[in-house]
């Protein structure tokens, strides 16, 4: 059997919460038993099984419009009488309801407008802000640096070998209608030692890298996850969204502004790099319009 | 002034106005009636009590504190405030009783981890069923420390703070309901000619 503290200090490191001293105590330990690795992989692999599978309830309907309606200062609907908001009392400025209603013709004409305008997507304005925490769906700490150093780990993670096997995965899980060797044409390297993980093997993410090392573009694919921020802000198919991120522990290099949208059951995320090879890429991936809205 | 005398024009000079708190509280709803499930294993339990933290949540706010990690765990925390009270209040009410199905006693997990290492090669698609009846076993005490870990991606720090705990009970709650997930996932992996060996690792 596993010594406990031992058991303990692998799990600890999968959860990327080993302090120094502990960091240097597992790395002479792995040196020496490279083999248990695979314990701290497990551990990680079943963390996402329990997030998949304690993660698949949400909150009915009913619930969401229950709480909805506590939202409004006068509400008697909810069993709870003392339901009053502190800022139930507030005045509300005087508005002329003619006034009011030319307000919002006039905003509404200038959402048609930007809708119906053609755009430069990577003009990035952004008319709306959506606060949405993402921290739970793009934090993974320390996995994609040590698949970059540790030649070892990554043999371990990697499954797709090919460039056949990449191009089997984009067509039938994401029915991309970008043929692969078209891709080459934009230095296309796929699933360098940075990258851990593969659609359709058991595990959620994939990460494609386009262009030169000054320049590069990256998609990212993940199945969609209930923590994910498609879920938590509600991203509708069909448009991309701009994400700001914030300082909230985020890695890989989606620590810049990036694009996200929904197909069917994955999320795909376009982080760009020059104006004009980026929309090359959004345009081959059929990367839909730019929402008129952006959120961190 | 102390927290407790703050008032809305304090919490709103902390950048969590009205729009904002309504905002934040719905998407964590999914989040928080999660948690709710896992406390009181139903459904109808679970919308009761996460009407009732949002209540509490909008009555409370002028003591929010943002600098105790967000709204996210101060929600997380009423909730459980809530849970926790109505079976102490239902305890001296045996009527009541039957409506809270507070599992405090179930089966904690092992002692000494399993082999799980050799479970590396597992088929990962097709253990949601056994995990999820594994999960299920578990006292709530150690669902919630899952739930934390495995759904909201939180750091131990972050979940003892919402359990109201030190990091070493996280810690150790944690593994323990690790352990106890492993030890049921093993029949399945043996089900599956996935072999389990029994010398520690390391051990050559």
């Amino acid at each position: 059997m596993l010594p406990i503290d031992l058991a303990n200090l692998l799990r600890i490191a999968a959860d990327d919460e080993l302090t120094a001293e502990q960091s240097d105590r597992l790395r002479a330990h792995l040196a020496l038993h490279p083999e248990d690795e695979a314990f701290v992989e497990f551990e990680r692999r079943l963390r996402a099984a329990v997030g998949r599978v304690m993660g698949k309830d949400q909150a009915p309907a009913s619930l969401r419009l229950a709480v909805r309606a506590s939202f409004e200062p006068a509400s008697q609907a909810l069993p709870f009488g003392s339901a009053a908001a502190p800022w139930a009392g507030r005045r509300r400025p005087f508005v002329p309801s003619g006034l009011a209603a030319g307000f919002l013709l006039l905003i509404g004409a200038a959402v048609v407008l930007s809708i119906a305008a053609p755009r430069d997507w990577f003009d990035w304005r952004r008319p709306v802000h959506i606060p949405i925490g993402v921290e739970g769906s793009l934090g993974f700490p320390g996995e994609h640096l040590r698949c970059a150093t540790d030649e070892h780990y990554a043999r371990s993670k990697l499954s797709l070998q090919s460039l056949d096997e990449v191009r089997a995965h984009l067509s039938d899980d994401l029915r991309w209608n970008v043929p692969v060797p078209d891709l080459s044409s934009f230095g296309y390297r796929f699933l360098n030692a940075g990258d851990c993980s593969v659609i359709g093997r058991g595990s959620d993410l994939i990460h494609l890298r386009f262009g030169s090392d000054a320049d590069v573009v990256s998609v990212w694919i993940e199945r969609s996850h209930p923590s994910d921020l498609t879920h938590s802000a509600g991203l509708r198919e069909g448009l991309a969204y701009r994400v700001v991120p914030v300082d909230r522990g985020m890695t890989r290099d989606l620590d810049k502004a990036y694009y996200a949208w929904r197909r069917g059951e994955y999320v795909l995320r376009l982080v760009p790099a020059s104006a004009a090879q980026s929309r090359e890429m959004a345009v081959a991936i059929g990367m839909p319009d730019v929402a008129p809205i952006d959120f961190n | 002034m102390g927290p407790v005398g703050r008032g809305l024009d304090d919490w709103k000079a902390e950048r969590l106005d009205r729009e904002e708190f309504e905002s934040k509280a719905l998407e964590h709803l999914d989040a928080l009636y999660r948690m709710a499930l896992q406390l009181s294993h139903r459904p109808e339990d679970a919308s009761d009590l996460v009407q009732e933290t949002i209540l509490k949540a909008i009555k409370a706010s002028s003591r929010f504190e943002p600098k105790g990690g967000g709204i996210r765990p101060w929600l997380f925390k009423i909730l459980r405030n809530v849970f926790f009270s109505r079976v102490v209040r239902d305890q001296r009410n045996p009527l009541a009783s039957e409506n809270i199905h507070f599992h405090a006693s179930a089966r904690p997990g092992p002692d000494e981890a399993e082999p799980a290492w050799n479970l590396a090669a597992l088929n990962w698609e097709h253990v949601d069923e056994r995990l999820k009846s594994a999960i299920d076993s578990l006292s709530v005490e150690y669902r919630e420390v899952l739930l934390l870990w495995g759904v909201e991606g939180m750091k131990y720090r972050e979940i003892a703070l919402i359990l109201d705990v030190p990091i070493g009970t996280v810690m150790s709650r944690l593994f323990r309901a690790r352990a106890a997930l492993v030890a049921q996932l093993g029949p399945l992996a043996a089900e599956a000619g996935i072999r389990l060996e029994d010398k520690p690792p390391g051990a050559g």
